[in-house]
């Protein structure tokens, strides 16, 4: 199937990408063109066989629910775009419709 | 020879032996990428205040007695995806160009047990999405060997660093080829380890079913030193393995000394019993005829150790990009939606509402081919193209391990080159993606079975530029393919 604007608009919503304008149609012909390229898979007969999801992973791994010691609060906050002494300040995020 | 040029053997030896200080080294490394790195642009963070004041403690705990580590006092850099407290680690991205983590990667901590000096943060393509360091937000680097060219991707900075004397070594992390590959364009030895053998807490995740951390050296015996340092479970990475892994330093300086001392007879039986595969499939007509040559050369040199080797077929080679860059899309397209603006990285000031606040942050802090591979993934992944896609591809993967595992029923290293190619022109490939993803079809099935590979220099090109040989072993195997390689680089060096 040939890769429309329409679905680029789509995945870039559904992404939280925003795509310039200037830049759509290169995108889209670079993303057709690379699913046309991975289509060749399609040659491969997989019908008897089963997904690779992890290697190896052969056992779960446990341990006992303890209490720790944790990354320092002010640490993990002076990574935060903008915050107070305590909390993440987010931008104000209601509009009236 | 200029201090540059040392390895951390020879370099660890001096500091033992006091001909020279930890202070003095770091100092002197400081001074080499002040005067070269404006030509490479290898560093994205030089910590040249840390780098010092870390050599003097590290000098006062080898004056104490308290490290036995070769690694103590030698100054190192590390790949800017690693993690590192209270410096930043930037991805080479928009999106995290003001990010300072507030903890060490597991591997930063075990080196730092070892008394390893950090000198800096070394260039990458962005998020580690690329084979050419071009995509890096900050800089291009350029080859060492050659500077109209890239270093290779997305490690470049690493390698490049090593290759110009920029740090003893380096570590890189490779998810498809990005150790292996810039090690080869560079003249450098890379080894991607086991999939499991080194923890990635603390790695910045681009696609975690392929993720390794591993390092770049100046030749086999670093690589080993490096290796034994940071190998090994961690339990804040439930993937590690708990394999008892070997003093791989060890094993090679017994053999080194097998090698040496034995008589011409042992020497050419060094490697007997040991069985070396070539697929066809990576000397055919797709590849330069000189790396073909390069690799040929190479296979009689195991030969001449004592080593069989042998050509097979294994068509599942075509299959390897596709299936590869599939998974890599889905995984990176779930692992980077945490780049919210909200709670750490870049955050878009002008918005509309709160769908417009993400759609803006994440298009201004992700260049374009990291929302290229968010967009293709957000595809494979969504209703409808899953099984067609994802599936297919994991389904695929089942077929690519099983063939290679079958290969490794018969052979105990599988041969090739690292590239088609050598080194290629700064811009040659960015117009075109396609072309840039097929320069990995010898890396990422390594990766897609999670195996280990070493990546080490085997001659030159019509050009002078570096041809790297890749030994791929079976899982947790780096054993032998260290003594291979380690071997081939002393009948090389002889």
């Amino acid at each position: 199937m040939k890769i429309s604007k329409e679905i680029i608009l789509k995945l870039s919503d559904l992404a939280r990408v925003k795509i310039d304008e200037k830049d759509v149609e290169r995108i889209t012909n670079d993303i057709d063109k690379i699913l046309r390229y991975m289509d060749k898979l399609s040659e491969l007969d997989t019908s008897q066989i089963e997904p690779m999801e992890y290697l190896n992973l052969s056992s779960n791994v446990l341990r006992e629910d303890e209490v720790r010691e944790s990354y320092d609060r002010d640490r993990l906050l002076a990574c935060v775009p903008e915050r107070n002494e305590e909390y993440v300040i987010v931008p104000g995020l209601t509009f009236e419709q | 020879m200029e201090l540059y040029q040392y390895t951390i053997h020879e370099l660890s030896r001096m500091i033992k032996l006091k001909e020279i200080g930890v202070y003095e080294l770091t100092k002197y490394f400081l001074n080499r990428i002040k005067e070269k790195d404006s030509k490479i642009g290898a560093y994205i963070t030089i910590t040249e205040e840390e780098a010092l004041k870390r050599a003097e403690e590290v000098q006062k705990g080898i004056d104490r007695g308290e490290f036995n580590s070769l690694l103590a006092g030698i100054p190192m850099a590390l790949k800017d995806n690693i993690c590192t407290m209270g410096i930043p680690t930037t991805c080479a991205s928009r999106m995290l160009s003001n990010f300072v983590p507030p903890y060490n990667a597991t591997v930063v901590e075990k080196l730092y047990q070892n008394g390893a000096v950090l000198l800096g943060k070394l260039n990458m393509d962005e998020f580690a999405m690329g084979s050419s360091t071009e995509s890096s937000y900050f800089k291009i680097t350029k080859n060492p060997v050659d500077p109209e060219r890239v270093p290779g991707g997305s490690s470049g900075g690493s390698a490049a660093a090593v290759a110009a004397g920029e740090a003893v070594y380096a570590l890189g992390s490779d998810t498809g080829g990005s150790i292996r590959q810039p090690a080869s364009y560079c003249g450098v030895v890379g080894l991607k380890p086991t999939y499991g053998a080194v923890s990635r807490f603390g790695l910045v995740a681009y696609a975690s079913s392929f993720d390794q951390i591993g390092p770049i050296t100046k030749d086999v015996l670093d690589c080993a030193i490096v290796f034994n340092a940071i190998a090994g479970k961690d339990e804040f990475d439930a993937t590690s393995s708990d394999f008892k892994h070997p003093d791989y330093a060890e094993e090679l300086n017994n053999l080194y000394n097998r090698y040496c001392c034995e008589n011409e007879c042992i020497k050419s039986g060094i490697l007997k019993g040991i069985k070396i595969g070539i697929p066809r499939e990576f000397i055919d007509d797709g590849v330069d005829e000189d790396v073909r040559k390069a690799i040929l050369k190479a296979a009689k040199i195991f030969e001449s150790l004592g080593a069989e080797c042998e050509e097979f077929s294994l068509p599942i080679m075509e299959y390897v990009i596709p299936t590869y860059y599939i998974i890599a899309f889905a995984e990176a397209s779930s692992n980077l939606a945490r780049y919210d603006g909200i709670k750490f990285g870049y955050r878009a000031e002008k918005f509309e509402d709160l769908m417009d606040f993400y759609k803006t942050t994440r298009s201004e802090g992700f260049g374009i081919e990291v929302k290229r591979r968010i967009l293709l993934g957000t595809y494979v992944l969504s209703s409808g193209y899953y099984d067609a896609y994802y599936k297919k591809a994991l389904k695929a993967r089942t077929l690519i391990s099983r063939d290679f595992n079958k290969a490794f029923e018969k052979y105990n290293v599988i041969m090739g080159p690292v590239t088609p190619d050598t080194a290629f022109k700064i811009g040659e490939k960015t117009d075109d993606p396609i072309k840039m993803y097929m320069g990995d079809i010898f890396t990422v099935p390594v990766n897609i079975v999670g195996l280990p590979a070493i990546s080490i220099p085997c001659g030159k090109d019509r050009n002078n530029l570096p041809i790297g040989l890749q030994l791929i072993g079976k899982h947790f195997d780096e054993k032998t393919i260290l003594k291979a390689a380690f071997l081939f680089e002393k009948v090389v060096l002889e």
